[in-house]
């Protein structure tokens, strides 16, 4: 077959190649339909907290009760997400205050591959010192591994490598309570015993804080509060080795029984001061 | 056509092999032909035939008629076996005659008939059209009827079914002898033939389609099934069918995954334009379908603290399908629809806060349900 034969037939097969690329992958243009509201800013942060965005800081004081929605998160780069067979909800009760709170559901079934994880998060160059609270309601009384985890801190890059600092999680005391636990991933020690602190109430709300100095060197400091009440504290260890960090606040776990778990959160707040 | 004019039509057809012509003049139905040498000809049939039809004839393809005629000495008689052919609708037609000249002209005569009825109606022949029985059927034509008819008739007819739509009589009924017309019918059989000439025309023009109601269903578009109702016009000329329909489709709501409450509200329109080909069987028609359409969509995002300027887009997609129709007489039909549709754009539908609600999918997969009315001459 002559050459200018089998060249028009390769650039007709070529052509149709194309034609049906251009067809099956098409164009994906972005719709946004809805974006959150003016009133969000009142609830996502002070005054301030754009410009401090912008330049990757995390701005104090800061605060959402989900009156937005997920808003209060949006409004400061932060983010929500929910895998693994876990929802996150906007619910109109319970509530600690305002209207609204957010419910934190995953499926705590140990045969799941991935962990079940719902969780809100901000990100940014945090302050070096201040204090992260959030008010949760767990309903009821489950038996979990140790990880039913509710705050989470990494540091790293953004959009590079990263490793956790800090959790704070719920873990069964010895009469099967719930009560705080902490981790530390510097020294990989969980401490799961708060002293001074009764078992989290189940079916009301109740604050967990930590007020976290950040430090390279062994001098930094760690106090978690329990209703205002101090359930740790340590002083003079490494806290925080990184410039930029993630606080996650949510409902996570591996192993549950039952396996299904809704946590409540309400009023999240950001401050440098107590 | 009038019984009577059929009569007189039916009737010249022997007569008119007492010319001398045999030119083999073209005539839109294919025919194959075989007679024993003085039995009339292929040429002759032709000839006849082409008279017949007059210049509405048109080309060689102008018909999906085809045919094979074939004349046998039977004892002292002779038996024309014309087996005819429309798409894939089968008939046969026996017609036995003492004299094989006559056979010829009911050959003829009969595939003018058809020829008119194909192109009187944009209703397909059928197998009653054809001769009463469907392919293979010959041994059931022969045994039902002919046999029996009076042998004092000057030609005994086996006739297989019953005569094309809306005319009195068959070429297979036809009795030479007895209703052999004098030569004073021979003009009302041409004007008879102008008559037809004029409807043949119309019959090749254009025609009106209109598709209503179009119940529809699709996936693949937005994040469920979609439910919508349709209206279609169009034209169709032969086999061929062009219409541009609208749709209107129920508005859905979506919850976007695993962030309960937060979602979207989803209207949409869609047009679309199909170019089929029908393919005839029976009472139904086949046709596949090129299809090009149109989807506009508005999306309203919905969760608390979201507001939203219920923002549309549109994108264009093609495939292909089939259509269905079954013939509910002349002008009106049952049309079933199936096709798929490649999407050339596949927006995402976008929440701030939320992030991807939908993404419309790469294809589409769609059924109609609905009626088609054909208007017009």
């Amino acid at each position: 077959m002559p050459s200018g034969v089998d060249d028009h037939q390769r650039a007709s097969k070529a052509s149709v190649a194309l034609a049906l690329a251009w067809l099956a992958l098409g164009c994906e243009p972005t719709v946004v339909i809805g974006s959150c509201s003016e009133a969000s800013g009142m609830d996502a942060g002070q005054a301030g907290a754009s410009a401090a965005v912008s330049a990757g800081m995390v701005a104090t004081p800061w605060s959402t009760g989900f009156e937005d929605g997920l808003c209060g998160y949006h409004a400061v780069e932060g983010y929500c997400y929910a895998r693994h067979e876990a929802t996150l909800e906007i619910v109109r009760s319970p509530v600690r205050s305002g209207k609204f709170a957010a419910a934190f559901s995953v499926n705590g079934n140990a045969t799941m591959a991935e962990r079940s994880q719902t969780r809100c998060v901000r990100q940014g160059a945090f302050p070096k010192s201040a204090y992260y609270g959030a008010w949760y309601l767990v309903p009821a009384v489950q038996i979990s591994d140790g990880n039913w985890n509710l705050f989470h801190f990494l540091g790293g890059v953004p959009d590079g490598e990263t490793h956790a600092l800090w959790d704070i999680s719920l873990a069964n005391n010895s009469d099967g309570a719930l009560e705080l636990a902490v981790f530390n991933f510097f020294d990989r020690r969980f401490y799961p015993a708060t002293t001074g602190v009764p078992p989290i109430p189940i079916g009301s709300w109740f604050h967990i804080e930590i007020q976290l100095k950040r430090s390279a060197q062994a001098n930094g400091e760690v106090i978690v509060y329990q209703d205002g009440v101090p359930a740790l504290h340590l002083t003079n260890l490494i806290t925080d080795d990184t410039e930029w960090g993630q606080w996650y606040v949510g409902n996570y776990a591996k192993t549950l029984v039952p396996t299904l778990s809704t946590v409540y959160v309400d009023d999240v707040t950001i401050r440098e001061e107590p | 056509m009038k019984p009577s004019a059929l009569a007189a039509l039916i009737g010249i057809a022997p007569l008119s092999f007492t010319g001398p012509s045999l030119a083999q003049s073209a005539v839109p139905v294919q025919l194959r032909w075989q007679a024993p040498a003085n039995c009339p000809q292929e040429a002759q049939v032709r000839q006849k035939l082409r008279e017949l039809l007059g210049a509405n004839a048109g080309g060689p393809t102008s018909s999906r008629l085809r045919a094979e005629g074939q004349i046998e000495p039977v004892g002292d008689r002779f038996r024309l076996t014309l087996n005819i052919h429309y798409d894939l609708v089968n008939g046969t037609r026996v017609v036995q005659a003492g004299a094989c000249e006559d056979l010829g002209g009911v050959a003829a005569v009969t595939l003018a008939l058809l020829f008119r009825a194909e192109h009187g109606s944009s209703a397909p022949l059928t197998a009653r059209d054809l001769g009463g029985a469907t392919s293979g059927a010959l041994g059931d034509a022969r045994t039902s009827g002919a046999e029996s008819q009076s042998a004092t008739a000057p030609s005994q007819s086996t006739n297989a079914g019953t005569p094309p739509r809306g005319q009195g009589a068959t070429a297979g009924d036809a009795k030479p002898s007895s209703v052999a017309p004098s030569s004073a019918e021979k003009p009302e059989s041409n004007q008879q033939s102008a008559a037809n000439q004029a409807r043949g025309s119309d019959a090749m023009s254009w025609r009106f389609v209109l598709s209503a109601p179009e119940l529809r269903t699709d996936i693949g578009v937005l994040p469920h099934a979609s439910y919508g109702l349709g209206l279609g016009a169009g034209v169709r000329h032969g086999a061929w069918r062009l219409v541009a329909s609208a749709a209107w489709w129920l508005a859905q709501d979506y919850q976007a995954g695993p962030f309960v409450g937060y979602g979207a509200h989803f209207n949409r329109l869609s047009a679309e334009l199909s170019a089929c080909h029908g393919f005839r069987v029976g009472e139904f028609e086949l046709a596949p379908c090129a299809l090009v359409s149109v989807n506009d969509v508005s999306a309203r995002g919905t969760g608390v603290s979201i507001a939203s300027t219920n923002p549309r887009t549109a994108w264009l997609s093609a495939g292909a399908g089939f259509l269905g129709a079954w013939s509910l007489g002349r002008r009106a039909a049952v049309v079933f629809g199936i096709n798929g549709l490649i999407a050339t754009s596949k927006p995402r539908f976008e929440l701030e806060s939320v992030g991807e609600v939908h993404q419309v999918g790469p294809a589409a997969l769609g059924v109609m349900l609905g009626g088609q009315w054909l208007l017009g001459s």
